[in-house]
């Protein structure tokens, strides 16, 4: 797939979406489900919860496909914000606790994981992340799992904007390189 | 900035994630649509993310998730478009003819009234459970705004709370400019802190510029009077805070502003001079 194509492609479903065509639902899952469903994933840590909030957010996707402002960022920045609220969203309330106990899980390991203010285990799963320096990965958590602002990611790790700027960018650069060599 | 170097700040990688403040996203939007190369890149950054992220999935996902997912939004859609839940209706027993006629009629009148109360409490439940789903699925999507307008303000709260604990360092100077001939009225603050060099303005105590025009700081040595850009106060609002910070200031003995064509000037319109203040 060329670039343009993936252009015309984001065009077109946005006019579906703002049409309420039914046939987007398919298109965009598709194109950003597998995506998504891996960052919710990553967050709520639970096969079934994690399809739950996947289930949320194309629900909310659909309700609120009218507001989006091509203007304000990518089609795909605003669908993965809409799943990082909603699965950030589902850690915090109760019913995600009562989940997790009814799978037998290991409620208080998975609690101190919560609270734990920086989750360098969350992207640490995978073979290729192995690759990234500590503090890329902390970046990479934090902006891109988590949905810090730049701001709030620098003040959090306590290094400058522009620090935290090259720093994500080396990471992206390492995983694209990564993922060409699949 | 050159297109090269913008794209490799990284500034690219944090709009793909919507980590930018809303101004900056605006503002990379717009170079996406002039420089094609910007557009490849990003497009670039967001098919390395998919890849990335759909990497994370659990092996042992569930079959045919994703047509269970299109399957229950494409029954709820179809849900709020229907009105009123149809009712299978429910044929009265009127087949029991052996029996004596007025026997039969009495009945068949008692069952049909059976019926219709069934029937009417039957259809009163339905639209009832139907409304409070409805009500249900509002009362979601409202908590789930609810949880969007509270990271909205958390960013914000966290931006100023940068400014604010970055002016509290005992370092800063305050400087007060004061209106001059074209604006007596007007005055400016400057803060700027000699040994890092950050300086920020608050301009709030400014007209708003006109259209196409802009104000902009000039850090100055006095003898001989020497003006050095000290960046432009981009996106005045009136009714905001109008705090900004501007180009870093190493040596300064004054500090002045005056309003310039938007984007500035090299060297500053004297004719123009609002405020201005020493050290």
């Amino acid at each position: 797939m060329s670039f343009s194509d993936i252009h015309t492609t984001e065009q077109h479903l946005v006019e579906l979406l703002r049409k309420k065509d039914e046939q987007v639902l398919n298109l965009l899952y598709e194109k950003y489900g597998q995506a998504l469903f891996g960052v919710i994933y990553r967050i709520v840590k639970n096969k079934q919860i994690a399809e739950e909030v996947l289930q949320t957010t194309f629900f909310k996707i659909w309700d609120k496909g009218t507001n989006y402002d091509p203007q304000k960022g990518r089609l795909f920045t605003w669908i993965l914000n809409i799943a990082r609220n909603a699965a950030i969203d589902n850690t915090r309330s109760k019913f995600y606790k009562e989940a997790l106990k009814s799978d037998a899980l290991d409620i208080d390991k998975i609690d101190k994981e919560i609270n734990n203010e920086i989750k360098i285990d969350l992207i640490g799963l995978n073979d290729f992340t192995k690759h990234l320096k500590k503090e890329q990965k902390e970046v990479i958590d934090l902006i891109y799992f988590r949905g810090y602002s730049h701001t709030e990611t620098a003040k959090e790790l306590n290094m400058p904007l522009g620090t935290v700027k090259s720093k994500v960018r080396a990471s992206i650069k390492l995983l694209r390189k990564l993922m060409l060599s699949e | 900035m050159n297109v090269k170097e913008y794209i490799a700040s990284g500034i690219l990688e944090l709009y793909v994630s919507g980590a930018l403040s809303e101004k900056e996203m605006v503002e990379v939007s717009t170079m996406i649509e002039r420089y094609p190369e910007v557009r490849q890149e990003v497009e670039e950054i967001e098919k390395t993310l998919l890849k990335f992220f759909a990497k994370q999935t659990p092996e042992d996902k569930s079959a045919n998730l994703k047509e269970n997912i299109l399957k229950n939004i494409t029954a709820d859609i179809k849900k709020d478009e229907a009105k009123v839940i149809p009712i299978q209706q429910t044929e009265p027993k009127t087949k029991k003819r052996s029996l004596l006629v007025a026997a039969s009629i009495g009945l068949l009148l008692c069952s049909l009234f059976g019926n219709f109360l069934l029937y009417t409490s039957l259809k009163n439940t339905q639209k009832s459970l139907s409304e409070t789903q409805k009500r249900l699925r509002t009362l979601e999507f409202e908590g789930l705004e609810i949880t969007e307008k509270a990271s909205f303000y958390e960013k914000k709260y966290s931006e100023i709370r940068t400014q604010f604990k970055a002016i509290r360092d005992p370092q800063f100077k305050t400087i007060v400019l004061s209106g001059q001939k074209v604006s007596p009225n007007s005055k400016a603050v400057v803060y700027w802190n000699a040994e890092k060099q950050t300086v920020f303005i608050d301009a709030n105590q400014l007209p708003p510029p006109p259209p196409n025009k802009a104000y902009q700081l000039w850090s100055l040595k006095l003898e001989p009077l020497t003006p050095k850009d000290a960046g432009i106060v981009e996106g005045y609002v009136l009714g905001e805070d109008n705090f900004f910070q501007l180009k870093n200031v190493k040596n300064a003995e004054a500090f002045a502003i005056t309003l310039e064509p938007a984007g500035g000037s090299i060297n500053p319109t004297l004719e123009q001079l609002y405020v201005m203040g020493t050290l």
